[in-house]
This record gives C-alpha cells, sequence and structure tokens, in this order.
C-alpha cells in the first residue's frame, strides 16, 4: 500500500470534537476533544478498547450521536467545509453519499423484514435517482462487487437467510451503493469467524483501491491494523492517545498504552505462548473530565504527574504524537 | 299514502324478511266511531299532559307524516289470535275487528254497524259494513268470518299455540253463518252474555293460504289504517297509511314505523336523540328524567293488569287463609307504589278495580289496608310462629324487588322472615309456573281485569279454583259461580254473581293482589290523538304529529 | 402454506365439538323453560307441554344433542324457537353486522392506536408523549360500555348528531347507514385503541433502537423514510401479535356494546335468546363465535408470516 502524505487538505479533518452526555453530576465525557485527519484515498485505522470512544466519534462525524447527547466540534471538516455548521438536511445529503458507514453486527444492522435488495435500492434512491429495475440491476451489480455467489438470487433474500460474512459483504454494498468518498467501517469483522474476518479485510483493501475512497477504520484489535490501513490512532477513556504511522507505531509505540495493546497482539499471533497477558485493569468507564491521565491507574510507568495534569499531545517525530507525560519522542527510522 | 290498491307485489319481502312470522295474522284494528257512539273519551291518563280527540287533518299538523316508534324487545309475531300475542303496538293498526272496546270499557262499532245478542244468549246477529277492503284490495264480507271461523275450528289446528287465543275465545261458538256478505250470524252452544268481549277480540285475518298459517311466504293481510309493509327481523317493522281506509279521513298519519331495540336499556334516549316520536317503558323510574319537560308526553295506561302474588296453597302455613290475609295486612301497598312505580300505579286488592267491571266493588278495591297489629292478629290466631318465606324476585323487574323489600321490613315487624331470592327470568317462569313444589309465593302479573268476568275467569286460570290452578287452591263456591255468571244472560244477575266471587277471591286471598299494572308511554309532544283500547293496546288511526 | 392452513383448519374440528357439547349442556341444562317463555304467563301447563313436544323438547338431553348434531353438521341448524326464523339466517344476519362493527372498530382502534403509539414513541418523554399516554391509561380503565353511554348522552341526546341505537332501516342512504355504526364502533374501538397504543409505544421505542434505525439514518434517508420502513414495520410485528390475542377480547366488547347501543349483531342475538333460552340461536351463535376466534388465530398466525419473513420463510421451508 503505497503511503500517501496528504499534500493537500485532508478528505476528512476532524478538530476538538468531544461528545458529552448531561447528567445531574455533570457531563459524562465519552468523546473528548478529539481530532482526526483521513486524507482522500487513504485508509486510517482509528483503535482503542470498548469504551474508548471510537465508535462514538464515528457516530459524531456523521452526526449520528444518539438522542440526549451532546457533540461539538471545533472544525469538522470534510474536503475543506465544516460539517459541524450543516443543517439535518444537508448533512442527510452527505450520509450515505459522501461519508458511508459499515457496522459491527451486520445481522442486527440489517432490517430483518426487508430483502437485501430493498436495502441496497433505497440507498439507490435517495442519493442516486436510481428507481425500479435500474435499481435493481445496480444492487445486484454492487452484491457482485462484494464477492457474494448468485447475486441475483441473493437481492431478493432476507437477511436471515444468509450467512454473517455474506451479511457483511452486503452491508459493504450498501454502504458503496452511492460512492461515498469516505467509508467508515466500524468493527466490520468483529462479529465474524476468523477466517470470514481476513476475506472481509481483503475485500475492504480491494474496494478501498478499485473505488478510490477513504476508509476510516474503528477497530480493537491492532491486529487487523497492521498491512491495511496507512496511519492510526489509538483512543483511551474518550481521549486521543497516540497517532502516527502504522509502521513507525507498530515498531516503536510511544504511549504506554500502546505498548500494552501491541503486546497483546504479539501474543497472540505467537503460537508459543500459552496464555495471553492482558493489560491489567480495566478501561474507565463514561465519567466526569478526569484530571491526569486515563490510563494512569494501569500504567506500569506511572508518575505522581501523571495523576495530577492531563497529558497533551506531544510530537513524538514526523507525523506522529502521543499524549504521555514519560514517553520520549522517537528516533527516526533509519 | 296513495298508490293503487295495495297489493302483495308491492310489499318489499327484502330477503327472507317474512319467513315465518308464525301466526295467522290478519285483521282489524280499528278505532273511531262510525255511524255509532261518541268517539273516545280521552283515552288515557296523562300525568303530564295533553289529550283531545281523534280527528282528521288540521292545518297545524303535518299531513303524511310517519309516526317512529321505539320498542324494547322484538317483534317475533304479528298474529292477535296468538296465545303469547303480545305485539300490541301492532294489531289495531293493522286488523280491525267488528266491535271494539277503549278503556274506559266503552263500546265502538267498527267492522260491525251493529250487533243484537238473542234474548236465550245463543245467537248473535251481526249486520257487517259494507264497502270494505282487505289490504290487496280484495273486497272484506261476512263470508270472511266464516272462513276464518273454519280455519280456527280446523282440527289439523286444534293444538297450534298460532291460535290458541281465538279459539279459547271462542270456545262456546259452535258455527258461524253469513246469510248475505252484510250478515253474519254467530251461534253458541251456551249464552255468550260476554259477546262484545268477543267481537272486541275477533281481528279479522285473511286467510290467504291455510297451509302457511305461519306467514312463512305471505305477510298478513287485514283491513286496518295502515299496511304492514316490511319486516326485518330484530330491526325494524315499517306499516304504510292504507288509502283505502274505510273511516273517511283517517289514518292521519302517512305511516309508522317500529324501530326494535331488543332488550333496550337506553330506550328513553332514543327519544331524547329524536330517533324516535315514542316509546313505551317498562320501568317508570325511567319516565323520571322527562317529567316535567314540556317537549314530552307521559301517557299511562291501565289496560286491566295487576301485580299480584301466588301462594302456594298446598304448602302449609299458606293453605290457611288466615296467613295469607294477615300477609296481605301486612302489605304497606301505598309505599310499595311510591317506591316501586314512581306513584303511576295503584294499591289495589283485587283485578276488579275498573268501575266499569262487572264484578267491580267499591270496597273491594283495597280491602286489606296495611295494618300489622291484625296481620299479627290473624297469625296468632292461626297459630303461625317464626314464620319465614322465600320471595323469588325477577332481575328484569325492578319493582318486584321493591315490593319485597318494603313488605319484607314490613313483615320483620310482625316476627315473620321474608327472604329476598334475586332469580333470573327464566327461572321465574319456571316457579311461576309451579316447577318447584317447595315454592313459598312468586310474585307474578295478571291481565284482563277489564275484560268482562267471564273471559277473566277462563283465562288467568290460577284465580279461580279446583283443578284449574297450579297452586292447589280448591273452592267448589267461586268454581260454580264463575260457571254461573259466564253462563247468565241478565246483566244485574251477572254483576251480583261477580261481586261475589270478587269477594271470595279477596277473602281467600289465594292470589294476593298488590297493585295495578299499567303501561307507560312517552311520546314527544307533537304526537296527538293516540287511542288506547281497552286492554292499554294504542289505536293510530286518529293519530298525528303536529308541527 | 396450504397444508399449514388445511392442518390448522383440521385442528379446530375437537375444539369445535368440545365447544359444541359445552354450550348445548350450559345452556340446556339450565333453568328456564323455553316453551314458557314462548307462550306467555297465561298459557296452560297442557298448552305448554305441547309447546314442548313441539319444539322437540322431550327427548332426553343426549338424544336431543345427538339429533341436534347430526343436523348441524348437514348445515341444518334449526329454526329459532321464538320466531321460527331458520336460525342459519338469523346468525348470519346477525354476524354480518357484528363483522361490520368489528370491522369498523378495528379500523378506528388500529389507525388511532397505531398512529397514537409512532407519535408517543416519537416524541417520547416530551408533552406529546405525556398527553397520549395519560389519554390511553385513562380509556384503558374505562369499560367500553362507559364510552358508550357517555357518547350517547353528548352526541344523540344532546347534540343530536347521531342516532343513539339501532342500525337504521333497509333502504337508507349508505351514509346514514354508517350514521347509526360510529357510536357503537368508536366506543368498541377506543379501549382497544388504548392497549393498541401502549403496545405499538413500547415496540416502537424497542425498534427505534435498534442498529438497523441507526444504519438507516446513515444511508441518509429521511426520518419519515427511516420511521416508516425501517421502525414501524417492525414494531407491528409484535403489535398485531397483541390485536390478533386481543381480538377475543374484542368480540366479548361487541356482546356489551351491541347491548348499549341495541346493535343487531351476534352479541345481541345470543344475549336476547339466552334471556329467551331460544337454544337453536344460542347454541348457532356460540358455535360461530368459537369458529371465529379460532379462524382469528390462524389469521393472525399468516398475519406475521406477511410481516415477518422469519416466520414465514422458516415456516414454509421456503
Amino acid at each position: 500500500m503505497t503511503p500517501s502524505h496528504p499534500a493537500e487538505a485532508p478528505l476528512l479533518d476532524v478538530r476538538g470534537l468531544s461528545v458529552a452526555f448531561p447528567s445531574p453530576r455533570g457531563d459524562l465525557m465519552a468523546v473528548d476533544r478529539v481530532s482526526l485527519s483521513v486524507g482522500r484515498g487513504e485508509t486510517v485505522a482509528l483503535v482503542g478498547e470498548s469504551g474508548s470512544g471510537k465508535s462514538m466519534s464515528a457516530l459524531a462525524i456523521m452526526r449520528l450521536t444518539p438522542p440526549g447527547a451532546r457533540m461539538s466540534a471545533d472544525w469538522l471538516g470534510l474536503d475543506g467545509a465544516d460539517m459541524s455548521k450543516l443543517g439535518e438536511r444537508e448533512i442527510r445529503d452527505i450520509r450515505g453519499r459522501r461519508i458511508a458507514m459499515v457496522f459491527q453486527n451486520p445481522m442486527s444492522s440489517l432490517n430483518a423484514v426487508l430483502t437485501i435488495g430493498r436495502q441496497i435500492t433505497e440507498s439507490l434512491e435517495r442519493h442516486m435517482g436510481l428507481h425500479g429495475r435500474i435499481a435493481r440491476a445496480r444492487a445486484i451489480e454492487l452484491l457482485a462487487m462484494v464477492d457474494v455467489p448468485a447475486p441475483g438470487k441473493l437481492v431478493d433474500a432476507y437477511p436471515h437467510q444468509l450467512s454473517g460474512g455474506m451479511r457483511q459483504r452486503a452491508m459493504i454494498a450498501m454502504a458503496l451503493a452511492a460512492g461515498p468518498e469516505l467509508l467508515i467501517a466500524d468493527e466490520p469483522t468483529t462479529a465474524l469467524d476468523v477466517t470470514i474476518q481476513a476475506q472481509i479485510m481483503e475485500l475492504l483493501g480491494r474496494l478501498q483501491r478499485e473505488m478510490r475512497m477513504a476508509v476510516l477504520l474503528i477497530t480493537h484489535d491492532l491486529g487487523v491494523v497492521a498491512g491495511v490501513a496507512n496511519r492510526v490512532y489509538v483512543m483511551y477513556g474518550g481521549r486521543m492517545f497516540e497517532y502516527g504511522q502504522v509502521d513507525d507505531v507498530f515498531r516503536d509505540p510511544a504511549q504506554p498504552y500502546t505498548i500494552g495493546l501491541l503486546d497483546t497482539v504479539r501474543q497472540l499471533s505467537d503460537e508459543s505462548t500459552e496464555s495471553l497477558i492482558p493489560i491489567p485493569g480495566q478501561p474507565p468507564g463514561l465519567g466526569p473530565v478526569l484530571v491526569g491521565c486515563a490510563f494512569a491507574p494501569r500504567c506500569r510507568f506511572v508518575v505522581d504527574l501523571c495523576r495530577e495534569e492531563t497529558p497533551p499531545l506531544r510530537a513524538m517525530g514526523r507525523d506522529r504524537a502521543a499524549a504521555c507525560h514519560v514517553a520520549e519522542p522517537r528516533a527516526e527510522p533509519a | 299514502m296513495a298508490g293503487p290498491v295495495s297489493r302483495l307485489g308491492d310489499i318489499k319481502l327484502s330477503r327472507r324478511r317474512f319467513i315465518a312470522y308464525s301466526g295467522l295474522t290478519m285483521t282489524a284494528a280499528a278505532c273511531n266511531p262510525i255511524a255509532a257512539p261518541s268517539s273516545g273519551s280521552p283515552a288515557t291518563r296523562a300525568p303530564s299532559a295533553s289529550g283531545g280527540a281523534a280527528g282528521s287533518a288540521t292545518p297545524s299538523q303535518t299531513a303524511g307524516a310517519v309516526l317512529r316508534y321505539g320498542r324494547a324487545g322484538d317483534i317475533t309475531d304479528f298474529n292477535p289470535w296468538d296465545i303469547s300475542g303480545s305485539e300490541t303496538e301492532v294489531y289495531n293498526q293493522v286488523f280491525s275487528r267488528l266491535v271494539w272496546r277503549d278503556s274506559d270499557g266503552k263500546e265502538h262499532l267498527d267492522l260491525a254497524e251493529s250487533y243484537e245478542l238473542a234474548p236465550d244468549g245463543k245467537t248473535v246477529t251481526i249486520k257487517v259494513r259494507s264497502g270494505v277492503k282487505w289490504h290487496d284490495g280484495k273486497d272484506f264480507t261476512a263470508a270472511d268470518y266464516v272462513t276464518m271461523y273454519g280455519y280456527l275450528t280446523d282440527p289439523a289446528m286444534a293444538e297450534d299455540p298460532n291460535i290458541g287465543e281465538m279459539k279459547g275465545v271462542l270456545e262456546k261458538i259452535t258455527g258461524v253463518e253469513a246469510p248475505d256478505p252484510t250478515t253474519l250470524i254467530l251461534k253458541a252452544s251456551a249464552p255468550v252474555p260476554y259477546i262484545a268481549d268477543i267481537l272486541d277480540y275477533w281481528h279479522a285475518i285473511r286467510i290467504d293460504n291455510p297451509t302457511d298459517f305461519g306467514f312463512v311466504a305471505t305477510p298478513p293481510v287485514g283491513t286496518g289504517p295502515f299496511k304492514l309493509t316490511e319486516v326485518i327481523p330484530s330491526q325494524s317493522v315499517t306499516f304504510e297509511a292504507n288509502p283505502d281506509y274505510y273511516v273517511e279521513g283517517q289514518p292521519v298519519l302517512g305511516g309508522f314505523a317500529i324501530s326494535l331495540y331488543g332488550g333496550a336499556t337506553n330506550l328513553l334516549q332514543n327519544l331524547q336523540s329524536d330517533s324516535v316520536d315514542g316509546i313505551l317503558v317498562a320501568n317508570p323510574a325511567e319516565i323520571a328524567s322527562v317529567a316535567g319537560d314540556d317537549a314530552y308526553r307521559v301517557d299511562v295506561t291501565p289496560g286491566g293488569g295487576v301485580w299480584d302474588v301466588y301462594f302456594n296453597v298446598r304448602k302449609a302455613p299458606f293453605d290457611k287463609p288466615e296467613v295469607r290475609q294477615a300477609l296481605s295486612y301486612a302489605m304497606d301497598r301505598e309505599a310499595m307504589v311510591k317506591a316501586g312505580d314512581e306513584g303511576l300505579e295503584m294499591g289495589v286488592t283485587t283485578p276488579f278495580n275498573n268501575p266499569s267491571s262487572l264484578g267491580y266493588k267499591a270496597e273491594l278495591v283495597t280491602a286489606h289496608p296495611y295494618d300489622l297489629a291484625k296481620a299479627k292478629a290473624l297469625l296468632d290466631a292461626a297459630g303461625v310462629k317464626d314464620l319465614k318465606i322465600v320471595y323469588p324476585s325477577p332481575s328484569s323487574i325492578p319493582r318486584s324487588e321493591t315490593y319485597g323489600l318494603i313488605w319484607q321490613a314490613s313483615l320483620k315487624e310482625i316476627g315473620v322472615t321474608l327472604e329476598i331470592q334475586p332469580v333470573d327470568d327464566a327461572r321465574w317462569g319456571d316457579i311461576g309456573s309451579g316447577k318447584d313444589p317447595n315454592t313459598d309465593l312468586v310474585i307474578w302479573n295478571n291481565g284482563r281485569g277489564n275484560r268482562d268476568p267471564a273471559i277473566f275467569w277462563s283465562t288467568q286460570r290460577n284465580f279461580g279454583g279446583g283443578a284449574e290452578t297450579i297452586w292447589g287452591y280448591n273452592n267448589p263456591e267461586l268454581i260454580a259461580l264463575v260457571a254461573q255468571g259466564a253462563a247468565e244472560v241478565d246483566q244485574a244477575k251477572r254483576t251480583t254473581i261477580y261481586q261475589q266471587a270478587n269477594q271470595i277471591l279477596v277473602d281467600s286471598s289465594h292470589v294476593l293482589v298488590i297493585s295495578t299494572r299499567s303501561q307507560y308511554w312517552v311520546y314527544n309532544a307533537k304526537v296527538k290523538d293516540i287511542d288506547v283500547d281497552l286492554i292499554g293496546a294504542i289505536v293510530l288511526a286518529g293519530a298525528s304529529i303536529g308541527a | 402454506m396450504g397444508r399449514y392452513v388445511l392442518t390448522r383448519l383440521l385442528q379446530f374440528l375437537p375444539t369445535l365439538f368440545i365447544a359444541s357439547v359445552v354450550v348445548f349442556l350450559v345452556i340446556q341444562a339450565s333453568p328456564g323453560d323455553p316453551a314458557r317463555i314462548k307462550l306467555g304467563p297465561e298459557a296452560t301447563p297442557e298448552q305448554v307441554a305441547i309447546e314442548r313436544t313441539r319444539l322437540g323438547l322431550d327427548e332426553p338431553l343426549p338424544v336431543r344433542y345427538v339429533i341436534w348434531l347430526s343436523d348441524a353438521v348437514r348445515l341444518d341448524l334449526g329454526r329459532s324457537f321464538q320466531s321460527n326464523l331458520p336460525v342459519t339466517d338469523v346468525v348470519f344476519d346477525a354476524f354480518g353486522y357484528t363483522v361490520r362493527l368489528a370491522l369498523a372498530a378495528g379500523a378506528i382502534a388500529t389507525t388511532l392506536g397505531i398512529s397514537a403509539g409512532i407519535l408517543a414513541a416519537l416524541f417520547r418523554g416530551r408533552s406529546l408523549d405525556i398527553v397520549i399516554s395519560t389519554m390511553s391509561a385513562v380509556l384503558l380503565s374505562l369499560p367500553s360500555f362507559v364510552i358508550g353511554i357517555v357518547l350517547i348522552l353528548v352526541f344523540a341526546v344532546n347534540l343530536r348528531w347521531l342516532p343513539s341505537s339501532g342500525a337504521g332501516r333497509t333502504g337508507q342512504a349508505l351514509l346514514d347507514g354508517l350514521r347509526y355504526l360510529i357510536m357503537p364502533a368508536v366506543a368498541l374501538g377506543l379501549p382497544f385503541a388504548a392497549v393498541l397504543t401502549r403496545f405499538m409505544r413500547a415496540a416502537m421505542i424497542e425498534a427505534l433502537g435498534q442498529d438497523h434505525v441507526l444504519t438507516a439514518r446513515a444511508k441518509g434517508l429521511k426520518p419519515v423514510t427511516v420511521v416508516g420502513r425501517h421502525a414501524v414495520r417492525n414494531a407491528l410485528v409484535p403489535t398485531i401479535t397483541i390485536a390478533g390475542i386481543s381480538l377475543g377480547t374484542l368480540l366479548a366488547g361487541a356482546v356489551v356494546i351491541e347491548t348499549v347501543f341495541s346493535y343487531p349483531g351476534l352479541g345481541r342475538l345470543i344475549v336476547g335468546a339466552i334471556f329467551n333460552r331460544d337454544y337453536p340461536i344460542v347454541q348457532a351463535g356460540l358455535i360461530l363465535a368459537a369458529v371465529v376466534l379460532l379462524g382469528m388465530s390462524l389469521l393472525v398466525d399468516l398475519m406475521y408470516g406477511i410481516l415477518d419473513p422469519r416466520i414465514r420463510t422458516g415456516r414454509s421451508g421456503s
């Protein structure tokens, strides 16, 4: 995969994105001033454990936060325009058309009472102005693109008649219907068998290249990131902990949390290891704004400062940064 | 109205409308005086309303208006000869009779121009009106009555309840002849001093098809002021004016329509919402909401019925006349009718409480005034202590419970326990038919107190004595008097006989009469000139609706 | 599918047989002599006895049942004791009215109940939701006859807009006939609407929270499409189940409502016939009611098949 350095303005440029849930105890921060960007045609991974705020960030980018959530952003740029200022009607034109989304559970994310074809054509109707037989033919083409067998038959099937992998392919076909510039794939393989996971990732990679679209891949599994993404963002407790080129971060992670995550992945791929050594402790739940580093209670390298002051993102080298008081800037690879 | 002489073909027999209106229906209703005696005195006693004589349309009337009438319960039978005939709103509109008696007992000639009973009381010669037409346009003649008689006495019909009532009335008649179209001669095996009642009963029904006596195929044909045009079971019955009706200027109404409301609990609301112009209310308490409202008129028509209690005379201590009398004296009838009937009825001790009745005797009307001391004394004399009585009370008749409660309270003071036992109507019917030998007593109602006593005794059999009663009362003297009265031609002698019978009835108290039983009609105040006959059935020939 | 329906229909037969025995016993063994009721209080015991013979009541109960059943399987249900009309005609005429009433009430209930439920769910926690939920709670606590009486007092007695009872006469304009149907249908339909409102609200809230709704929103679909295509239809599946189960209640309610409004339907017919001990009518009426209930349960099953492809395709084995 050719690393594409965003010379021009990135396709997606998120700055200072927060999602808060007002409560009697004060705002509960699901996403706390997160910034990220995705260049045209680029594949970017957003990694974190469940509850880290990665999926909420994705929904916030689509302006689809659940009722009761309050979202704010300094800048929610799509191709240079701020989406945070758009009206509901305008944002609806972007959803599915310019930014599409694939969700984690292909069973529940598909409507059980509509055929696969209908769920694709409604997107075609909405954004492409295709109707009737033309829409149906296009839906079959899209299904063919995602490599399902007998797309002409599948188009009339209901979700429960398909296997998990087929459903996720159908979901992807649906997302691709309007030819989006950015595909946000939220844990697209988590609910699938391991063998299927690889196929889906491969499919996503191929489609990304063929359609020249950008992909924001959201995952808890650093393992799937390598070889797929150009750059990676790591979130923890609603905050951005580290980002950089995948190669750089994998080779030499700066943040102790990232180090922990990578250790876990390496143990997994090393078959000789009997048991997994996870990062001790639990990730923080949804809570009020924390003072200090969210990872401090679990961190091997913790110092007093970590508990007193929230670490800002600091540059750790070219195109990379980490939020850690302890981490030192990394040397450029040789 | 109008149109040519009615033909059956005109009648809308909407899908199976007519199947099975069992009973030979047809005949005569009537009204209004013709050549003969006075027109009706106001036939109704009306607490809050008008009255007025019948007459033809005046400028204040709406010509050709349809009187809309609402009825609780279905109409399953249009046959006035039927043993169970209770569709009294219908008979006098569709059918005429030879003579009719109004609510005061006064006779009016109808299909008859005159009649005469021979001195031996066994032959009646009737001059029949000429020029009368049946609803289908055919001429009516005296010979039609011969046909009817032949039908009624046909052995094949012997057990048919559809003609049961008329057969009973004609028991003594042995032959009917029509020597010419306007002369009718009735011959009897024994004197028939009550001939006027026989003629009043005998509605003229045309017998077209003796094998179709249930009117399965054809609707009944009469000579009355209205023709039956449509019947929808459980919904409505529609009549239109008979353009060939033989009384000049009648009927005033263009038609008559009955809406059938099943076991309606909200009959009055149909009147208040102007869905109908008149209703018959079962429970006087319902009238309260329109009493005093000028928009409505309430007519109370007595009709000769009474509420009473049958004692099981076979069961001690009800076999003792003192005990039955004691229980009568313990009845506060005044309180009962006030609470149970809104004061619209009268507390009475005999069915012969109308001065027009031959058996009437003023002192017998309220022979047992409320007197607990006397009641107690009678019980003591009979040696009855700690008496417990079960009083079955039918759920559909609120007054029965009210009566019972008042009686219960009075009886308690003299050491008698009255247990009120609510029963459903069907169970009540069983008890009243004597199916349960353990019955102490049962509240019941009876009619025909206004009829000639001969008719009363022959139909209200439990008031008599001997084998005919189901409750075991036996009194040879009463039986003899009743037989004597029926055969006596001399009206003065009959009066004495029936007064004696009345006295025995009151003294024996085997049927304890409580109160009069009237019908309560509520009309839109615009409805005028509705007449009522002796049994309380309405006569609409002269009725009209004001503008 | 056809085979499934046939199997279900065959399963009805034993149920109907048992129902017929129970109905027969309960009505014929209860006190009250149809002959006496028919002939009235003045008939003599001899006349009553003759009438009992005519009505076939002299035979012992089991014999009467066998005679009735063997006639019934040939669709000869006899004649009414009271009116002598053929029972089949009487019962089906009345049933037609009840069907009309139930359809109108059902239409009112589903339209009102489902739309109110949707609105309440969409405005969950807001004032519209509170108004709808309160109203449905009030309606649920009111028996339908109370609603009926209130309607009569307001719209018939006071305003005189609508007739208070009956079904009108034949030959009237269709619109006039509808006027007789409005109040009974509303009185019967409102409590049912309240039930449906509650179920639809809950089902909609659940459906709106489902993942596929988020998918639909992420496609950029308009809110009306999201709600209509992706939430309502899914929420209808459980609601229809409830509606189907409640149909029995609707029929039972029709008995009361028909009596309140003197509406000439099956309920009023059966109630009247029970009072008159008109055995043939009661038997036929109740058996028909049982058939209708069984048929409804089958219909409801087929209905969710249509709404929920998981059931349909699962069952047909495709």
